[in-house]
């Protein structure tokens, strides 16, 4: 950089207006606004979900826990009547699904995704309605046979190992049927008639709204967005219709995918309208969604996992990130921190979403998210289908399942993609893999911090070519952070108190009411709207630019080949030679 | 700088590409999923359990949940005095964030 009096330093300044007229502050107010408003739906009913807990935990409590041998039939009876217990199952939470939903799934009839007619419902659950009853019939036979072999291996005292294994081997066969019958159950349940157009409808505009109100304070016009937005919004249900299709779904080719691919073909062939463009707010969206993304990172999760996952999800991850950002830097020497650093977190994290989080957090580009959540998803799919298969043909039988879930939880960028290839191993592989990388997705916050302020501190003082003190750390710091650690933390407080006072309480509350019955609900269209816009404003030829030689491709290459062979190896040595006993429990 | 499409064939690129999108939904999609070998059993797997493979957040996906519940609750029935908080545990989070300190205060800058 050139030096003297003339060079314009780029330093930032702290003004309050910033509080209503910035995004990133404006994606907080709106994050905590949905928040808020789940929170007031739910959280009064706090005290009727602890009586219906206390009555499941009445009711099974003594006869689960009167053997440690192996997990009961009334363990598990427990355990199922505790997790339907959910706060999202009162009407306003049905409700708020019903109007939020996206398209449903379809096969060859595209409109199968928004109408279904009362005769074609009836005919579904007809044919739904069979299946369950043969479901059914399979699984109070199961049941039977479970309950005489555990009669038979109490009335050894639990003491008798061919007894006990005999018991354990029909609960399993049990639970195999219950999950079928489970599966069997929702599918008549499910098909009821419906009619989306209308509730798409309102549901567009509410959004125009929502967002509206923080761009007329930004100074933009209100009806101008709100115009524009229905377009960004049509393509969005376009980039859901795609992604519910059942092929695509097969395929794990979900909504960011569409997004950016429906938002790139218009941009790129027909050209994106010029109304269109007050409503392409990539940022806005997207910082509003990751506030709201912040209140799932429970902190409280990751003891689930025990110590042995632990070593696997938070100690491999830094470690594959810092190498890999290290070898893009000097070995591979890719041209922009910042795309180096949205691989490194899609590759070691958990994909799109840690893209996300890191993109806005090193102020990356569009294009360099585009390219890093592209090799994300290619990669997904195909490790998606090779590792179950890699794991079944080589792995010993004894470790294939915990093992191979920990090494695919640990791996794969999507968590759709580990619980398909995990589900496909078998129940504890799927078990292993679907919490290992939940617990990675805990450490989204943490990397998105760390990032953060990396770049504040470091990248940028750089680039503009003077030291930064603590309060320029301030004004540059990406604020909409601070939102989603808030969020973080807040309820992770809120869930841990919820189950200090009922164990199951911070579940029943938090994830299966405020998250999954608010912030969910609302998360997904907006990370999907932000991806439109990207797409809507890239050009082929810039997305090539950044490619440069490859780089990009060879970089996530060396950093998932490198995370592969580290996660087997903590894996191995954390669940079968330091924590064996551990890992006899799952 | 390059002139801009004709919107003929802007269009016809358009539609080109949709219906191209359409044969990989109905014919090549199907058509993999029967002979790239295991998939055909994933796929299988996938339809019997209802799992969302293109979900991106552990939230989207039920067995998340069901497996957060399955090892924990198998952890405080068989081995209750090491589950939670334990010195073990908590070293494998302080390590964790040592990590991220040093290694992001150590990271190249050039």
């Amino acid at each position: 950089m050139a030096k003297g009096d003339n060079v314009v330093k780029d330093i930032g300044r702290w003004e309050w207006s910033e509080m209503i007229k910035k995004e990133d502050w404006w994606a907080i107010w709106l994050g905590f606004f949905i928040l808020l408003a789940g929170a007031l739906i739910y959280f009064p009913q706090a005290g009727n979900i602890k009586a219906k807990l206390r009555g499941v935990e009445d009711k099974y409590g003594a006869a689960a826990v009167r053997t440690d041998a192996f997990k009961t039939i009334a363990w598990y009876q427990m355990s199922d009547a505790k997790s339907k217990v959910k706060a999202l199952n009162s009407p306003m939470g049905k409700w708020l699904k019903t109007v939020s939903k996206k398209t449903h799934k379809w096969a060859s009839n595209p409109l199968d995704a928004f109408v279904m007619s009362e005769s074609a419902a009836r005919a579904k659950k007809a044919k739904a309605q069979a299946k369950y009853d043969s479901a059914k019939a399979k699984m109070e036979t199961a049941l039977a046979a479970a309950l005489v072999a555990e009669q038979a291996a109490e009335a050894a005292g639990f003491k008798d190992a061919e007894l006990n294994d005999g018991a354990k081997a029909k609960i399993n066969d049990w639970r195999n049927a219950v999950l079928m019958a489970g599966k069997a159950k929702k599918k008549v349940k499910a098909a009821k008639p419906y009619n989306q157009v209308g509730y798409l409808i309102v549901l567009g505009i509410a959004f125009a709204v929502f967002f509206g109100v923080g761009m007329k304070f930004m100074g933009h016009s209100f009806k101008e967005f709100v115009i524009a937005f229905s377009f960004i919004f049509l393509v969005s249900v376009i980039a859901h219709l795609a992604a519910s299709q059942a092929t695509m779904k097969h395929y794990g080719i979900g909504y960011a995918a569409w997004a950016i691919f429906m938002g790139m073909l218009i941009s790129n062939t027909v050209g994106t309208p010029k109304w269109a463009m007050p409503a392409i707010q990539t940022e806005y969206y997207i910082k509003t969604g990751l506030v709201l993304l912040g209140a799932k990172i429970l902190f409280e999760k990751i003891i689930t996992i025990g110590t042995a996952g632990i070593f696997v999800a938070w100690v491999v991850t830094p470690i594959v990130w810092l190498v890999t950002y290290w070898v893009g830097q000097k070995i591979i020497k890719i041209p922009s921190k910042r795309l180096n650093a949205t691989i490194c977190s899609d590759m070691s994290v958990c994909g799109v979403s840690a893209a996300i989080a890191t993109a806005s957090a090193c102020k990356a580009k569009k294009e360099e998210l585009t390219l890093a959540v592209g090799l994300s998803l290619i990669f997904t799919s195909i490790m998606m289908i090779v590792m179950p298969a890699v794991i079944h043909g080589f792995f010993p039988s004894d470790k294939m399942e915990i093992l191979g879930g920990a090494w695919m939880g640990g791996t794969i960028d999507a968590t759709g993609a580990v619980a398909a290839a995990g589900a496909f191993l078998g129940e504890k592989a799927l078990n292993v893999a679907a919490t290992i990388k939940m617990i990675q997705n805990v450490l989204i916050g943490v990397m998105a911090f760390c990032v953060a302020l990396y770049f504040t501190t470091k990248v940028e003082a750089e680039e503009t070519g003077h030291k930064v003190g603590l309060m320029e750390i301030w004004y540059r710091f990406p604020k909409f952070v601070i939102g989603f650690m808030s969020a973080s933390v807040i309820f992770s407080i809120f869930y841990s108190t919820f189950n200090g006072q009922v164990e199951g309480l911070g579940f029943s509350m938090v994830d299966q009411g405020v998250i999954k019955g608010m912030s969910d609900l609302f998360r997904g269209w907006f990370f999907t709207l932000s991806f439109v816009s990207i797409g809507l404003a890239t050009n082929f030829r810039e997305l090539k630019d950044h490619f440069s030689g490859g780089k990009p491709l060879i970089l996530y290459v060396f950093g998932q080949s490198f995370n592969l062979c580290l996660t087997l190896i903590m894996a191995y040595i954390m669940f079968y030679l330091v924590f064996p006993d551990l890992t006899a429990t799952i | 700088m390059e002139a801009p499409m004709s919107k003929t064939k802007a269009w016809i690129i358009l539609g080109t590409t949709l219906v191209m999108l359409w044969g990989f939904a109905q014919v090549v999609g199907p058509w993999g999923e029967s002979h790239i070998p295991v998939f055909k059993e994933i796929v299988e797997v996938i339809k019997a359990r209802d799992i969302d493979s293109g979900a991106y957040f552990y939230t989207e996906i039920e067995a998340s949940y069901t497996g957060e519940r399955a090892l924990r609750d198998a952890q405080i029935l068989k081995r209750p005095d090491q589950f939670g908080m334990t010195l073990s545990f908590a070293s494998g989070v302080v390590i964790s964030l040592l990590i991220l300190y040093f290694g992001f205060k150590t990271l190249p800058m050039d």
